[in-house]
């Protein structure tokens, strides 16, 4: 498209935007940003006014996550942009593809120490996959063109895009380059898989370890006919969950730290362990010398930087997974395994039979998991909570449940479902977080009340920052420290503030009917669930343990 | 500590020395020297950098090969690791 019309750089943002098919963006304005925020009113894009830029980041990454799409957010110049920064390190860590673009004071005022001047760019080297800083509004569009691509393409991740309020100003007669859909860039030919075949050929214990890349790939069906047809046993890490068929009795669920003890022991034993889209993160493989200690291993992933990285692997497939996966795809001969894995599954099988009257948290979330409707997404915060959720929650898609992995931020789970209803106005959302997450980002219950999202919130609420008192009470002689919140607000009263309806429980009995009410409910809504403060969580591996040592519950 | 050298060349892009210089920094290589000249055609930065590490090279090399305004990088010293495709 050209035109003679001079137009703002603003205005070219916004339809370089639409050419990338951006329908929602998630922001907070300020000074250094207000031209592209009067260019707003001219646009069909709709903004989510956040409460906090951290809020905007982390509802970019839930939209981004649940939908597939590419999540984008905008903050002003200072501590707007610097506000961002905890949500980019968490999309760099977990590899979510988002674009933030931040103002930036004028380029005559660049590096003056000007109000809310801050170097961005410095700032998030080391948190995003690239960052561009806009000097002429003629490299504007091109920029953001590149930006889009790069977020999208191979391994997905953050990238930011800082624009000068007088580039944002400036006047410009763009010839807008017709741009097609944002691709990855990923190879499409086939990769060598004569030595894998081979492994796969002698292998007499195989499990599949399935990790994230599996959704971020688009490959879980792909993922399950290679589990259907070869019969191979698997294991999920958390960002893995939901691409195995969860009703599969020879899924053995999550493995590592608070993996379960079928999942842990069967890798321990494995002579073959085939890493599909996983990373052998320090939380899944406990002490990485005695992990999986009799498997050789292939390893599928999009990043050539992770093979041999962390375990020394006998066969690498680089590419994408929906053309690899099926290369290996073949019936095997492998009964007597698949028999010891199953029996595994069962003789270890979650017991959810607490006595007391009081509420236990893994059987409540394992009957809202029952309740929940197809294609619910189910976000998390981080802690016991979280573990729990991906312990005892069935989940049948990766883009149904969000939780922060690598960097495990404290603050995610609200604005995350923000962006995951946005994105999916149609499904139910819950987010299910611990009291001491919840506050952390608490004010985005604003944004909830704003847009009317019908989120619904399962606080579990034992008063304390439960997964930190967990380790006090186990490795730090009991010693707590700045872990009690039993000065709380009134979370109920707190939710009413923003007009959302809440209810709180205190007994097992009260339960079904509570989540049953919740999720019934037309709008938000907040049950606050009140539980016993010395419960931990199960299994866990200690710090420099093999996994199959594994702390359990004391009968 | 093994020494070891890369040649890269990096487009011509105000952080892209920042970043070689990050990423060796976090991953663990101690960088020893770095030289930096604009290269003839205008458009790249011919670099030179000597590291220190326990670390094998490759992953170093893997790395920075995944930066945005990294165009090639060449591992110089003797002790070339195994890269796979």
């Amino acid at each position: 498209m050209t035109t003679n019309k001079s137009i703002t750089g603003s205005a070219l943002m916004f339809e370089v935007l639409k050419q990338h098919d951006v329908q929602h963006v998630f922001g907070y304005p300020g000074g250094a940003i207000m031209p592209i925020y009067d260019a707003l009113c001219d646009t069909d894009i709709s903004h989510f006014l956040c409460r906090h830029e951290q809020g905007a980041a982390f509802s970019a990454i839930g939209y981004a996550r649940a939908s597939g799409r590419i999540g984008v957010c905008f903050a002003t110049s200072g501590p707007g942009a610097t506000n961002l920064i905890t949500g980019l390190a968490d999309a760099m860590a977990d590899s979510i593809p988002v674009v933030a673009i931040t103002g930036q004071v004028s380029t005559k005022a660049m590096g003056t120490d000007a109000f809310q001047e801050v170097d961005i760019v410095g700032l998030s080297l080391a948190c995003t996959k690239h960052c561009f800083q806009v000097r002429n509004v003629d490299e504007l569009a091109s920029i953001l063109h590149q930006a889009f691509e790069l977020a999208a393409s191979g391994r997905q991740g953050p990238v930011l895009v800082d624009i000068p309020k007088d580039i944002q100003l400036a006047m410009i007669s763009p010839a807008l380059e017709v741009v097609g859909k944002t691709t990855k860039k990923v190879s499409k030919v086939p990769a060598n898989v004569g030595k894998a075949l081979a492994l796969l050929n002698q292998a007499k214990m195989p499990i599949a370890y399935v990790g994230g890349g599996v959704g971020m790939a688009g490959a879980v069906a792909e993922l399950r006919a290679f589990l259907s047809t070869t019969g191979i046993p698997s294991v999920a890490t958390l960002k893995g969950l939901g691409a195995c068929d969860a009703d599969d009795s020879h899924y053995l669920g999550m493995l590592g730290m608070h993996g379960t003890k079928a999942a842990n022991l069967a890798v321990q034993e494995c002579d073959l362990l085939i890493a599909i889209g996983a990373r052998f993160d320090d939380r899944v493989t406990g002490k990485l010398a005695e992990f999986a200690p009799n498997a050789k291993v292939i390893h599928f992933d999009i990043d050539s930087a992770e093979v041999d990285k962390r375990r020394l692997v006998d066969a690498a497939i680089m590419g994408d997974l929906k053309i690899n996966l099926p290369a290996l795809t073949m019936p095997l001969s492998i009964e007597p395994w698949r028999k010891k894995c199953h029996q595994m599954h069962d003789d270890f099988a979650w017991n959810y039979n607490a006595p007391s009257k009081g509420i236990y948290a893994p059987a409540l979330l394992n009957q809202l998991s029952d309740k929940l409707p197809k294609n619910s997404v189910v976000t998390t915060d981080v802690g016991q909570h979280q573990m729990w959720s991906a312990q005892h929650m069935s989940f049948d898609d990766p883009a149904n449940f969000l939780t922060s992995g690598g960097l495990g931020t404290m603050g995610f789970g609200l604005p995350a479902a923000i962006g995951a209803q946005v994105s999916r106005p149609n499904d139910c959302v819950v987010a299910v977080s611990g009291d001491g997450s919840f506050m952390m980002n608490v004010q985005e219950l604003s944004t909830i009340k704003r847009f009317q999202l019908p989120v619904k919130i399962v606080l579990i609420d034992n008063a304390k920052l439960g997964m930190v008192r967990q380790w006090q009470d186990l490795f730090f002689n009991g010693r707590l420290s700045e872990t009690d919140l039993s000065d709380n607000p009134d979370f109920v009263m707190l939710a009413n503030a923003f007009d959302i309806k809440s209810k709180l429980i205190t007994d097992k009995q009260e339960v079904s009917k509570a989540l049953d009410e919740m999720l019934a409910h037309q709008g938000p809504y907040l049950l606050q669930v009140k539980i016993d403060a010395k419960e931990n969580v199960w299994p866990l591996v200690p710090p420099e343990k093999a996994n199959n040592e594994m702390l359990e519950q004391s009968t | 500590m093994q020494q070891h050298s890369l040649k890269i060349s990096a487009a011509q892009q105000p952080t892209v020395l920042e970043r070689v210089l990050q990423v060796s920094r976090y991953r663990g290589f101690e960088v020893n020297s770095m030289t930096m000249l604009p290269n003839s055609d205008g458009k790249s930065y011919d670099i030179e950098l000597s590291v220190a590490s326990e670390q094998p090279i490759n992953f170093l090399k893997l790395q920075l090969g995944k930066l945005f305004d990294i165009n090639e990088i060449e591992i110089q010293d003797s002790a070339m690791a195994q890269c796979r495709a």
